[in-house]
């Protein structure tokens, strides 16, 4: 059957790809999006892990939504909410002092008061510091990268002008951006702060999804990175959005039907069709072809250029290059159905909270130094939320769903989804007695589960490590870093491009906008 | 009226550098040194008699060819002797050579994996082109991009056409070697680990950093620098030990007129006002001077000689921020016999000539990292092992040896504490036994021992916390990060006060950069003094 004509075929329907297909279906092209699963959403959707509980398949905290994506594609008036407050944190520390951080900082100031009268005015400081930075540094992700070709007047205009706005920064802030970008967290923590448990916290949220150490350098950019992502002025605040990430990917969905779209589940993409260097479509898995002169892809660089477009079309060192780009994964999700609320500290008032089981640099450094070598770190740091505490469409009443990061589970070619089940259990088991006895079901994935569950290569949350030279310019490969890829017609919007992942719907968002430049422009090829 | 134009605190190579430039260019220099020797950790040692050790430092290959022109040193002794090839030791008696030339390190290279063979092509012109970009750069005074200043904005400009000029996928290729790990870089091109190993170690070398550390390819260059250098001395050894250098650096500065004091600890900078005015000697004793330059490190440099009233708090906090954790030793070994190691074959002696690396693969190196990071010495260290007596008679009595063991990662202080001699003693056991499995019998040939940790260093060079580069050599603390953000072309916060050791740009090695730069730097504020 062939699908008609469409200008625009999307591969992959995440918020990424949705958010896109919105954007040029809205701009008056014929899009189809084909999704491989049975519904759209990617790994923003929820998963039901035991009959009537519901968890989030991978982030269970989202930054804000881009500001440009809520407004465009009108966000607000199916559903969604700009600003939702964010979780505090209770920092786990196993002497049994824990510490309940509100996302305010001077509010928060006053609990580690209780501590450490000089943290009680470092960590509001650091807090602000490092908001600064991160605002600076979401001024590049809303544009798509310029290129080093110093032929291009555009691009050398652009790179002049971003140079320009880091001076207008004033020279402190410039110099303290430029030392600390590249220093790593543990160095700039152990420089500012002395509680071990608020040390472990900051560092274990500079490498969550990533695959550094605290130890590494250029965590301090991951942490801004993180921070950086999804509205302006709502920098490093992190939160469950209503209705949890799959209202927001049902959102987007229900924006690009409203724009014109036309959404195919079940329908897995096998490959890109590419005929004299030019896309002329995609190919369905059951033989059927879809024509469009643009192929827009929002799967990982990996699926898309080695599986999906394949040798044959891409010369030896694009190849290359796209065989470097760091896909692996080095980080752990594990869902559980619980029977009833753990005795997690602060769970019985019901609010959102979130805890971080990350008690100094140090355990979280430990952990990253057994993951770095392939084997799973018998304590790794935990990010726990339940959102079952304030949102009751998730599990029935009285029971709950809790939602766990870990940092690290390795890629392992034979996943023990049990033996990751066993280490978290019995690393939250001290701090919520009975826990172990209260699950009904758990979900427990590594980063082989992940790519074969969301068809992501290498089981990357974000399609490919989140690090300084994976960035910008050089993301997923210099050159290609404008969301064109080496075939005319043929691009990348997903957490692969720039500025990566979170699930902010930025890379979408730019991507689309690059497209109709080009159209604008009829310019085809990269 | 002053005593001297210009008094250099410290006669580190660096030191002996600047104030052989300075005395060459007219003024009156005076060097004071605590010890009795010249040469910071760039010095000979005899503590055998007829044996002479590189005590500290042993690779002279980086070392500026322009100050070795421009300062004579040949004249004044300073003689390379080559060596044609080096070798990494696996396990299990594999081995890897490396030679001066290229194309045997090809052949050597397909032995293991032809498809590395031609990767090490491809991978040493690419990394020869970013050695070119950033060879000019060592000799000149980094750019500050956060001063609004005309000068800088002008060098940033010549600085990018540069980069330009080198195309867009270099570029793209800098960018990259300044972010990656040396592990993601070397895995760009090859697979074979034991190439890997050879090529990683020395890329961490002096570091807090491993192989798989962000930003620890660049280090990669160093080792590469030399060839670019195209002078004979990136495969070759001092005559006569380091010492040679600082030797031939001292002898130059005496030639044009300078002065060195030794046994003459500076204990204090002198000050009036807000400018440097000289020194004071330990006893007392002053000397003034119209500027003063100190070659220790920043922190020993602001936080011990500097009066504190000087100083702002700012500026002693951010002195107590600069990282120079020390990671590295040394053992010094006097041989009764040549060491034999039984991986290299005796149709290749050549090998064993250069440097003997222990570098199996990255994870091995990596793992050794992990062990200074908890406070331990590496149970299973990287090593650097040079038998410069058998190019170099004049280090050992005939049929005698001298070894230098250069060893990754030692940490300043353990996780149980300071160190004690029996640590010490536990240190050069695991070294020991590491270079006995490589060369049986190794052991018994042992005539003298000298070992050295980060207290050693600190304690009897002057290197605080033992790090052989005066800092930590990542991002936060290069080019115009160092030592400090505002205080990266030379000049300290006081007028008249500079800094000239490997804390400045561009860092550590035995290159003599630094001192070269720093001189310049005063030069041109002494002229614009003149002129004014």
């Amino acid at each position: 059957m062939n699908g008609g004509a469409f200008d625009v075929v999307l591969v992959g329907g995440g918020h990424n790809g949705l958010t896109a297909a919105a954007y040029l279906a809205r701009a008056g092209l014929k899009v189809v999006v084909l999704e491989a699963a049975e519904r759209t959403g990617g790994a923003g959707v929820h998963r039901e892990i035991h009959p009537g509980f519901h968890a989030p398949a991978l982030a269970h905290l989202l930054p804000a939504l881009d500001e440009r994506v809520m407004r465009d594609l009108n966000l607000a008036r199916l559903g969604l909410d700009a600003h939702v407050a964010g979780p505090a944190t209770v920092v786990l520390s196993p002497d049994g002092g824990t510490l309940e951080l509100s996302p305010d900082p001077d509010r928060a100031a006053r609990a580690v008061a209780a501590q450490s009268r000089r943290d009680a005015e470092a960590y509001p400081a650091l807090c602000k510091r490092l908001q600064r930075h991160a605002a600076a540094l979401r001024a590049v992700f809303t544009r798509t990268p310029p290129t080093l070709n110093a032929s291009s007047r555009g691009d050398m205009a652009r790179l002049g002008q971003m140079a320009w706005a880091m001076r207008r920064r004033g020279r402190p802030a410039m110099r303290d951006f430029l030392r600390i970008v590249g220093m790593n967290v543990a160095d700039l923590l152990d420089e500012v702060l002395e509680i071990p448990a608020l040390q472990g916290v900051f560092a274990a949220d500079a490498v969550w999804g990533t695959n550094h150490g605290p130890r590494s350098p250029n965590t301090v950019f991951t942490l801004l990175h993180r921070m950086a992502g999804g509205a302006a002025g709502r920098e490093g605040r992190l939160a469950w959005p209503g209705g949890g990430p799959e209202r927001v990917v049902n959102a987007l969905a229900a924006a690009a039907r409203a724009a014109g779209a036309d959404i195919r589940t079940d329908a897995r993409v096998a490959r890109i069709v590419v005929e004299a260097g030019a896309v002329r479509g995609a190919e369905l898995e059951d033989g059927s072809m879809i024509s469009a002169d643009s192929v827009v892809s929002s799967a990982d660089p990996l699926t898309t250029c080695a599986a999906l477009v394949g040798p044959d079309h891409l010369d030896a060192d694009f190849l290359r290059d796209i065989r470097a780009f760091r896909t692996r994964g080095l980080t752990g999700k594990v869902n559980f159905a619980l029977e009833r609320m753990p005795a997690l500290p602060g769970a019985e008032a019901g609010k959102a909270l979130r805890w971080v089981l990350a008690p100094s640099i140090d355990y979280v450094e430990d952990a990253f130094d057994c993951a770095k070598y392939g084997q799973a770190p018998p304590a790794p740091a935990l990010e726990i939320t339940m959102p079952s505490l304030h949102d009751d469409t998730l599990a029935p009443q009285g029971k709950h769903v809790m939602s766990v990061n870990v940092a690290y589970e390795p890629y392992a070619d034979e996943e023990d989804a049990s033996a990751l089940q066993r280490t978290v259990t019995g690393l939250i088991e001290p701090y919520a007695p009975g826990f172990g006895d209260s699950v009904l079901a758990c979900e427990a994935m590594g980063p082989r589960a992940i790519e074969s569950t969301f068809r992501i290569a290498g089981g990357h949350w974000h399609h490919g490590d989140i690090a300084l030279d994976q960035f910008f310019m050089l993301r997923p490969v210099p050159g290609f870093a404008q969301y064109r890829l080496p075939v005319s017609g043929l691009y990348l919007c997903g957490a692969g491009a720039h500025p990566g992942g979170g699930m902010t719907a930025t890379a979408g968002a730019n991507a689309a906008a690059q497209i109709l430049r080009d159209r604008r422009h009829r310019r085809k090829s990269a | 009226m002053s005593e001297y134009d210009v008094i250099v605190v410290g006669a580190g190579h660096n030191g002996l550098t600047s104030a052989a430039y300075l005395a060459r260019a007219g003024l009156k220099v005076l060097v004071c040194e605590r010890r009795a020797q010249v040469g910071g950790a760039a010095y000979s040692e005899q503590r055998l008699p007829g044996f002479t050790f590189s005590s500290c430092s042993y690779v002279c290959s980086l070392f500026r060819p322009e100050i070795v022109r421009d300062l004579n040193l040949s004249k004044h002794g300073l003689q390379i002797l080559p060596f044609e090839g080096a070798v990494n030791l696996g396990a299990d008696g594999r081995y890897l050579g490396l030679f001066s030339d290229p194309d045997r390190t090809r052949r050597e290279i397909a032995r293991h994996s032809l498809r590395d063979a031609e990767a090490y092509e491809a991978f040493s012109a690419d990394v020869v082109r970013q050695c070119r970009f950033i060879r000019p750069l060592l000799m000149e005074t980094p750019p500050d991009p956060t001063l609004a200043r005309w000068r800088d904005a002008a060098d940033l400009m010549r600085l990018g056409k540069r980069f330009a000029a080198m195309g867009e996928k270099a570029m793209y290729d800098t960018l990259r070697l300044w972010t990656s790990s040396s592990a993601d870089y070397l895995n760009r091109y090859f697979e074979n680990e034991l190439v890997k190993g050879a090529l990683a170690g020395s890329a961490i070398i002096g570091t807090a950093l491993g192989p798989y550390s962000p930003g620890s390819a660049y280090v990669l260059l160093h080792h590469f620098m030399g060839d670019v250098d195209g002078h004979v001395g990136a495969w070759g050894y001092a005559r006569g030990g380091m010492g040679a250098i600082s030797g031939a650096l001292a002898a130059a500065l005496r030639e044009h007129g300078g002065d060195i004091r030794t046994q003459a600890e500076v204990v204090r900078i002198l000050t009036r006002g807000r400018r440097a005015a000289g020194v004071v000697l330990q006893g007392g004793e002053e000397i003034k001077a119209r500027a003063v330059v100190s070659n220790l490190d920043p922190k020993r440099t602001y936080l011990k000689l500097m009066p504190r009233e000087v100083l702002s708090q700012e500026f002693r906090d951010q002195v107590g921020c600069f990282k120079i954790r020390g990671s590295s030793g040394k053992l010094n070994i006097a041989l009764d016999r040549l060491p034999r190691f039984k991986a290299i074959p005796d149709t290749l002696p050549e090998l064993a000539q250069g440097d003997i690396t222990v570098a199996e693969d990255m994870a091995y190196l990596e793992r050794g990292y992990d062990d200074w990071k908890r406070g331990r010495w590496s149970r299973r260290p990287y090593l650097d092992i040079t038998v410069p007596s058998q190019i170099d008679p004049t280090l050992a009595p005939e049929g005698k040896h001298v070894m230098s063991v250069f060893v990754q990662y030692v940490p300043p202080e353990l996780a149980d504490g300071p160190w004690t001699p029996a640590m010490r003693d536990g240190f050069a056991d695991t070294v020991l036994s590491t270079i006995e499995a490589h060369a049986p019998g190794f052991r018994d040939s042992i005539l003298e021992l000298e070992v050295r940790t980060p207290r050693e260093l600190e304690a009897e060079v002057g290197l605080t916390e033992g790090n052989i580069f005066h800092g930590e050599l990542t991002l936060d603390q290069l080019l115009f990060n160092r030592p400090l953000p505002g205080y990266a072309q030379y000049r300290g916060p006081l007028r008249r006060f500079y800094m000239c050791g490997s804390s400045t740009h561009p860092g550590g090695g035995v290159m003599g950069a630094p001192g070269a730069n720093a001189a310049r730097e005063i030069l041109r504020d002494f002229s614009r003094r003149a002129a004014a």
